[in-house]
């Protein structure tokens, strides 16, 4: 679950442009959107076709996305769960 | 300049859609309850023109399919009201997102320039032997209004006695792509304001139409655009406002133009995009401005959105609404589903109409509002003096280096600013956020002025060429041809202004010009006369490019004249701020 929640974190820097943003700086648990990093709905499409592209998850409603994209934590815990079945 | 007699009327319209070749039977088909949107293997429909049917003028052999659509119904517009392009007092206002975009493929260069909207203007200039060469506007979904609302000024000012404002853009699979990338787009044909919207459908089209000061060109039935105004959210470059507070400013200014009371508006032709978003915001904008229960309809599911030429064609509509007593149903609406409940019309209904308000809305944060009257309803604006505007600050910017990031990255710490958003906008955006953040450093201007006062106009040659690249690009290496939205956003002409208005809080008018070379002082002295007649307190205007690895900003702070003598601040002399040019 580390060694995800680390590469997702490269992946949403990389993704997102998140400019001196490192890795140790996004807390595991901090929520993604609002304040923290500043994230906002063209985020939250990018990070929808990471999953797609990344790791073949397809989310097939966005609205159940809210909980699911709320910290680094529970998107591992749900890229953790769908590769699984 | 100009005089205070000078009315704007509609004259010759012509247009062609997915549901048909001319206003009359586009009309026609609403009434039948048919869409010229179908289904397509994409798996959502789409509003498309048979290209193998479509009657090409002569002599458009070399031409692309959206030059045709231009050229035609620009022909139309000459031959039924016989103006001619010749004359020097006439001119072409052109409305185009995206131009010949399908001829951008991976990194090759075209040419012939044909990907650039300049270039439109070229061809359809020299086919029509024009005196004047057309201008450009390109301003997102707004595009077709911005193109009614500058040339009625330009008309008001003197410059031309008649101009047809022409507007166009295809389907292609650039803009599928994007649209797709921001999951906007519906399975079904759309349904704007329903309970069941879940989406847009792009359609292709094009709509030229007459505005002359010249009532005799304006037909039995006598329509005035009797008022019209641009506005910004300032607050997202894709998501509509949450409030709702830009439009309504568009909504406001364009009524208060027409000097009608609100009461008298019969009608509204609204965006009516059917994404969730988009409809909740004309909700609320409707609602601030008292019209919540005005009878509204949107043609979208008739033939789609149809992007740079949704303002004109759907305007042209509206006059065809007018003229024939009939305000039209919204085909596919069973239930209003928008967070303030609107007057939403599902039948086709006999009434008689005096006045008319077209809304649009788009990428950029841009909002647009056009009043029509029937000829003699509208009294115009309260009458008041013009306020001598002048340059107060300029700024100039060259970058020929051969590292745009590095060279960026310095420039935006020199501003000592935090703004995360800054890394994610594209290279063109960056510049002139720059230039703009130099241009109205120690410039004071949210204290002088109330955020709707102030606005920006700017011209490029290249658009987002750039950002078109990268999105060709991204859509191309990815297997299954999706797009990054972060990318696709900013492949418009305009995203630089919104940026600007987002960053510095301008509410005003934005608009967006694009020439091949310089545009002659044409830009800034647009801006200065917007100051003096009154439709903003302030201005941000100039030149703005990237591309090729070469960029420049130009702007100039456009103020009143009171502004840098430091007498009195217009405000406080009692003027109102919303234009009260008669």
């Amino acid at each position: 679950m580390e060694k995800l929640m680390q590469e997702l974190k490269e992946r949403l820097i990389e993704a997102l442009n998140l400019e001196e943003i490192t890795p140790e700086d996004i807390d595991n648990e901090a929520p993604l959107f609002g304040e923290g990093l500043g994230l906002d709905s063209i985020d939250a499409l990018e990070i929808i076709l990471i999953l797609e592209k990344d790791y073949g998850i397809r989310l097939e409603n966005p609205a159940e996305a809210k909980p699911i994209f709320y910290s680094v934590k529970t998107l591992a815990d749900y890229i953790a769960g769908c590769t699984k079945k | 300049m100009g005089s205070k007699k000078i009315k704007i009327y509609a004259g010759a319209g012509s247009m062609a859609t997915s549901a048909g070749l001319s206003p009359g039977e586009n009309f026609a088909r609403v009434l039948a309850g048919g869409s010229g949107c179908a289904p397509t293997d994409k798996g959502f429909p789409l509003g498309l023109i048979d290209r193998e049917a479509f009657p090409a003028p002569p002599g458009t052999k070399g031409c692309t399919f959206l030059e045709r659509m231009l050229i035609r119904t620009i022909g139309e517009v000459i031959r039924q009201s016989e103006v001619s392009l010749a004359d020097k007092r006439c001119l072409v206002i052109i409305s185009s997102t995206k131009g010949n975009i399908e001829y951008l493929t991976g990194e090759d260069r075209e040419p012939d320039g044909r990907i650039y909207l300049w270039s439109l203007a070229e061809k359809v200039g020299g086919y029509f032997a024009a005196a004047n060469m057309p201008l450009v506007i390109s301003n997102a979904c707004i595009s077709g209004l911005s193109a009614v609302i500058t040339a009625s000024r330009l008309i008001r000012w003197g410059d031309y006695d008649h101009i047809i404002v022409a507007g166009g853009d295809t389907v292609t699979d650039f803009v599928i792509s994007g649209f797709a990338s921001f999951k906007s787009l519906s399975t079904a044909i759309c349904r704007p304001y329903d309970a069941s919207r879940d989406g847009l459908t792009l359609g292709e089209g094009c709509g030229a139409l007459l505005l002359t000061r010249d009532k005799a060109l304006a037909g039995e039935f006598a329509v005035e655009i009797a008022g019209g105004a641009v506005s910004n959210d300032a607050n997202h470059i894709s998501g509509p406002s949450r409030t709702g507070e830009g439009l309504w400013y568009a909504i406001r200014d364009a009524i208060w133009q027409s000097g009608l009371p609100t009461e008298q508006i019969d009608f509204i032709n609204g965006h009516g995009t059917a994404t969730v978003y988009n409809d909740e915001m004309e909700s609320r904008a409707l609602a601030l401005a008292g019209l919540e229960n005005t009878p509204l309809n949107s043609l979208k599911p008739l033939f789609g959105h149809t992007l740079g030429a949704a303002g004109i064609v759907e305007l042209i509509m509206c006059i065809e609404q007018m003229r024939r007593g009939v305000i039209l149903g919204t085909p596919g609406f069973t239930s209003c589903g928008t967070p303030v409940g609107l007057n939403v019309t599902a039948e086709n209904r006999k009434q008689e109409i005096d006045a008319c308000l077209k809304t649009a809305s788009g990428f950029g944060g841009c909002n647009a509002a056009v009043v029509l009257a029937r000829a003699g309803m509208a009294p115009g604006p309260t009458a008041k003096g013009k306020v001598p505007a002048t340059v107060t600050s300029r700024i100039d910017i060259e970058y020929t280096g051969s590292d745009f990031g590095g060279y960026i990255r310095e420039q935006y710490k020199l501003l000592g600013e935090s703004n995360m958003k800054f890394y994610k906008m594209d290279d063109l955006c960056k510049l002139g956020y720059i230039g703009a953040a130099r241009l109205l450093k120690n410039r004071d201007i949210a204290a002088k002025y109330s955020p709707d006062e102030v606005g920006i106009i700017l011209y490029g040659n290249s658009s987002s060429i750039d950002s078109d690249r990268s999105h060709v690009l991204s859509v191309g290496q990815s297997p299954e041809g999706a797009a990054s939205p972060s990318v696709f956003v900013y492949t418009l002409a305009n995203l630089v202004a919104g940026e600007i208005c987002i960053r510095h809080r301008l509410q005003g008018e934005n608009t967006c010009f694009v020439f091949r070379g310089g545009d002659d002082g044409f830009t800034e002295n647009y801006g200065r006369r917007i100051v003096e007649n009154g439709y903003l307190k302030a201005v941000v205007c100039g030149y703005c490019e990237l591309a090729g690895g070469k960029g420049s900003v130009r702007l100039q702070l456009i103020e009143p004249k009171t502004q840098i003598y430091g007498e009195t601040d217009a405000r406080a002399q009692g003027a109102p701020y919303r234009s009260a040019e008669p």
